[in-house]
């Protein structure tokens, strides 16, 4: 009896949190000391507010730029809370092609609003699904059935209806209900195709007091395999440590990295289960523990070996990098903060190796977005208004091939470059004014409307109005696929967290640049000596794309050049005047006829 | 193109050596019959640059008009203008470039009869290049003062009228973005003066 009355605890204690939040104002720090499991209500420091106002959301002024950023038709869509506690609290807007028609949807489901959305491109609904309870994000979308068609994977939870796993399709039509009684879940379900048979798995990391179960479902909810981890997770929390797929054995298929919360003797530890998708556990990860809890990782191969490393932030502020075999390869702070969230994998500096970039915490104060290398050296440090725990996005915004970084928060919606230079019209104003665990607006990159430039989603909650709003911008910007390294929270609809970069199929180009000088009589000038090779034979260019940067510039297409303009797969040619002591970066794209990025070259700086 | 800018400092230079010119000339007395000469002639002019020759060729053909008084027996002083304008193409880009040049000149002289009709003139003075070239996508104007070294043989072909040859030496730099440059050069030429 007296388990059963822990358990309810444990379950209620995340609504009563919520509850106390949207009340009053202030700091509030829970912690439920259970015996047998213990429920964090958030990681040291971060705070549960209702209401708040970013404290320094003037000192960033909006940059005004030339690059068009205007709401979609037919967004924003405003919708009011409801009899539940409302608010988008740590809920995305999440956008998949869903019925294969090319054009994306976006998928969402609100907190605690019991039901989900499925909007077409235009802001239409077209189709709704009803989940008895909802918490957190909880919805994953993939092809399930190799229909060319994408499901959308959730869960139930309430604190008294044990734990449901559902599947709708497109139009929201109950597909899938399946009982996972007894176990519970807080987290959220995974999609992802583990075994390249075009069909997803769906990954459920649940369980009930002393167990804690991985469980692995094909798409008709047939279980593929049941695991009860070596660890028991023994503590809970509303901010989320998912599974996360990657492969660390350099096989043909993906395993799955479980991170599991212990505490013990007051020593906070996630240990990292990494399982085949039959169950069998992956040798070398028997007891692999980080020091701290983590936030969801990421996974991606940061060193070029073929496998995968894990990448995740703990409650503490440390960065922590483990290797493909499990071992600790990284353990730092970075000065000057606390790690937070969840981080991003990309190329943002076109070396041809990721970078992982994340953002450090400051309880509504004014904190930086950095960005390291694999062995941990930082290459950026960027200044932004505020924390978030849904990760930073990375991808090309400014059309010039090199994946950019986009981070939102509750002020404003960032976009930068590899070295930190705001894109044109960024960051946008968002005021998203009311905080709850500060997750931030969730934003993604997308092109839902299927005509080459960039959309961003994101929500904002509105609390004094009692509603919420989902928002969809157009960016005047080419939306290249190729250069979308990161496009959203988790990296992608089904959330594996995982990065496979999409560069490495886009064919390097060998440029040449250099600055030669030249007199007249009385004038002396400088000028660009430009040489480039042409693509791989067998590759079908349409065009070459010269683009510069003038200093710290945006980069501009200063000539096209047809194929065959090229002498022996070889062009040369001058870029007349440059001025004197300032540095020109040059950049070659190759497109295909559907203006498709199909090649790129390094920058040559002279 | 920023243009080269010069002080005020060559004007007076040139106002003071004209004055110093005049002084020494003590005009006005036992002047002859026929004072003033006023030529006109056309001259291969030769740049002392290299940079100059190798863009806009080895020679330039100068016009130049040119006044002379006698102002103290055989002393004369003198004055001239001369201007050049050439075409000339850059090779490596590939681009066409154009330069002119005026040359005023002033300064004193000394007048020797030969014979009947030949007479001999040595000439000293200051040199003032002006040039503007556009080349390269951009302009350039500059100038410089320098000193100009000449000889003019006379033959009278009628009791006012002559003809001449003329060869003469100017040199004069500027300072400018590719470094000091010579302006001045060699030229030669012929010519018909008129004595009044």
């Amino acid at each position: 009896m007296k388990r059963y009355l822990k358990l309810g605890l444990v379950l209620i204690a995340p609504f009563l949190v919520l509850f106390i939040a949207r009340a009053e104002e202030g700091r509030i720090h829970s912690k439920n000391e259970f015996s047998i499991i213990q429920n964090h209500i958030e990681p040291q420091g971060i705070r549960v507010v209702k209401g708040s106002t970013p404290s320094f959301k003037d000192k960033f002024a909006v940059t005004m730029g030339n690059t068009s950023i205007i709401p979609h038709p037919g967004w924003p869509r405003t919708f009011a809370y409801g009899a539940g506690i409302g608010s988008c609290g740590p809920v995305r807007m999440i956008q998949s092609d869903l019925d294969g028609d090319g054009k994306g949807e976006i998928v969402t489901s609100m907190q605690l609003w019991n039901k989900g959305l499925v909007f077409k491109e235009n802001g239409d609904i077209s189709g709704t699904f009803l989940i008895p309870q909802t918490l957190n994000e909880k919805l994953s979308l993939g092809d399930l059935d190799n229909d060319k068609k994408k499901e959308i994977a959730t869960f139930s939870m309430t604190d008294a209806v044990p734990l449901y796993f559902y599947v709708f399709d497109y139009l929201g039509n109950l597909k899938l209900r399946k009982d996972l009684h007894p176990n519970i879940d807080m987290f959220m379900p995974i999609v992802a195709d583990l075994n390249n048979d075009r069909q997803g798995e769906i990954i459920i990391k649940s369980g009930i007091i002393g167990k804690t179960i991985l469980q692995i479902l094909d798409g008709r909810g047939n279980v593929i395999s049941k695991i009860f981890t070596r660890i028991q997770e023994n503590t809970g929390s509303v901010i989320e440590a998912n599974p996360v797929v990657g492969d660390f054995d350099a096989d043909v298929d993906l395993e799955i990295a479980v991170p599991l919360w212990h505490e013990e003797n007051g020593q906070r530890r996630t240990y990292i289960e990494v399982y085949n998708r039959n169950g069998t556990p992956v040798p070398g990860w028997e007891k692999v523990a980080l020091p701290d809890f983590i936030y969801n990782p990421v996974c991606g191969d940061l060193n070029g070996d073929g496998r995968d490393e894990i990448i995740g932030c703990g409650w503490e502020g440390a960065l922590f990098i483990l290797d493909s075999d499990g071992e600790l390869l990284l353990n730092r702070v970075f000065s000057p903060g606390q790690a937070v969230g969840s981080p991003a994998i990309g190329d943002i500096n076109n070396d041809g190796k990721p970078e992982i970039v994340f953002n450090q915490f400051n309880n509504f104060g004014p904190t930086n977005l950095l960005a390291i290398d694999a062995q941990g050296v930082l290459i950026l440090n960027k200044a932004i208004s505020g924390h978030a725990i849904f990760s930073p996005l990375i991808g090309d915004m400014d059309g010039d091939g090199i994946p950019d970084i986009v981070f939102g928060n509750y002020d404003y919606i960032y976009a930068f470059d590899g070295q930190g230079n705001d894109i044109d019209g960024f960051p946008i104003e968002v005021n998203g004014e009311t905080g709850f665990i500060i997750w931030g607006p969730g934003p993604s990159i997308c092109d839902i409307d299927h005509d080459g430039k960039i959309e961003i989603t994101y929500t904002k909650d509105n609390a004094a109005a009692a509603e919420f709003s989902l928002f969809v911008l157009d960016i005047d910007s080419p939306y290249n696929p190729a250069t979308m390294e990161w496009p959203m929270h988790q990296h992608d609809a089904g959330h594996g967290g995982r990065y496979a970069s999409t560069l490495k199929k886009v064919m390097r180009l060998d440029l040449m640049a250099e600055r030669r000088e030249l007199r007249a009589f009385s004038i002396l000038r400088q000028y660009g000596w430009i040489q480039f090779l042409g693509g791989n034979p067998g590759t079908l260019v349409a065009q070459y794309r010269l683009m510069r940067r003038k200093g710290d510039g945006e980069f501009a297409l200063i000539r096209t050049i047809a194929p065959f303009e090229l002498q022996d797969n070889q062009f040369q040619m001058q870029d007349k005047y440059l001025e004197k002591g300032i540095p020109y970066t040059y950049r070659l794209e190759a497109l295909d006829s559907n203006g498709r990025l199909i090649g790129i070259s390094n920058e040559k700086k002279i | 193109m920023k243009q080269s800018k010069k002080s005020g400092l060559q004007s007076m230079i040139l106002s003071a050596f004209l004055l110093v010119a005049l002084s020494l000339a003590c005009p006005g007395a036992d002047a002859p019959a026929r004072k003033f000469m006023a030529t006109a002639g056309v001259n291969v002019f030769q740049a002392a640059s290299s940079d100059y020759r190798n863009i806009y060729g080895e020679t330039v053909v100068m016009p130049e008009i040119k006044i002379t008084y006698m102002v103290f027996r055989n002393f004369t002083l003198w004055g001239g203008f001369g201007l050049t304008s050439k075409k000339g193409f850059i090779e490596e880009v590939e681009e066409e470039a154009e330069i002119r040049q005026n040359l005023f000149s002033i300064g004193v002289g000394y007048a020797q009869k030969l014979s009947a009709r030949l007479r001999l003139r040595g000439e000293l003075g200051l040199a003032a290049i002006t040039f503007k070239e556009e080349a390269l996508g951009g302009i350039q104007k500059g100038s410089g003062l320098g000193w100009k070294l000449g000889a003019d043989l006379d033959y009278f072909i009628a009791k006012q009228l002559f003809v001449f040859l003329a060869g003469a030496y100017s040199a004069a730099s500027d300072n400018v973005e590719t470094g000091k440059i010579k302006l001045g050069g060699l030229q030669a030429g012929v010519g018909l003066g008129f004595a009044f």
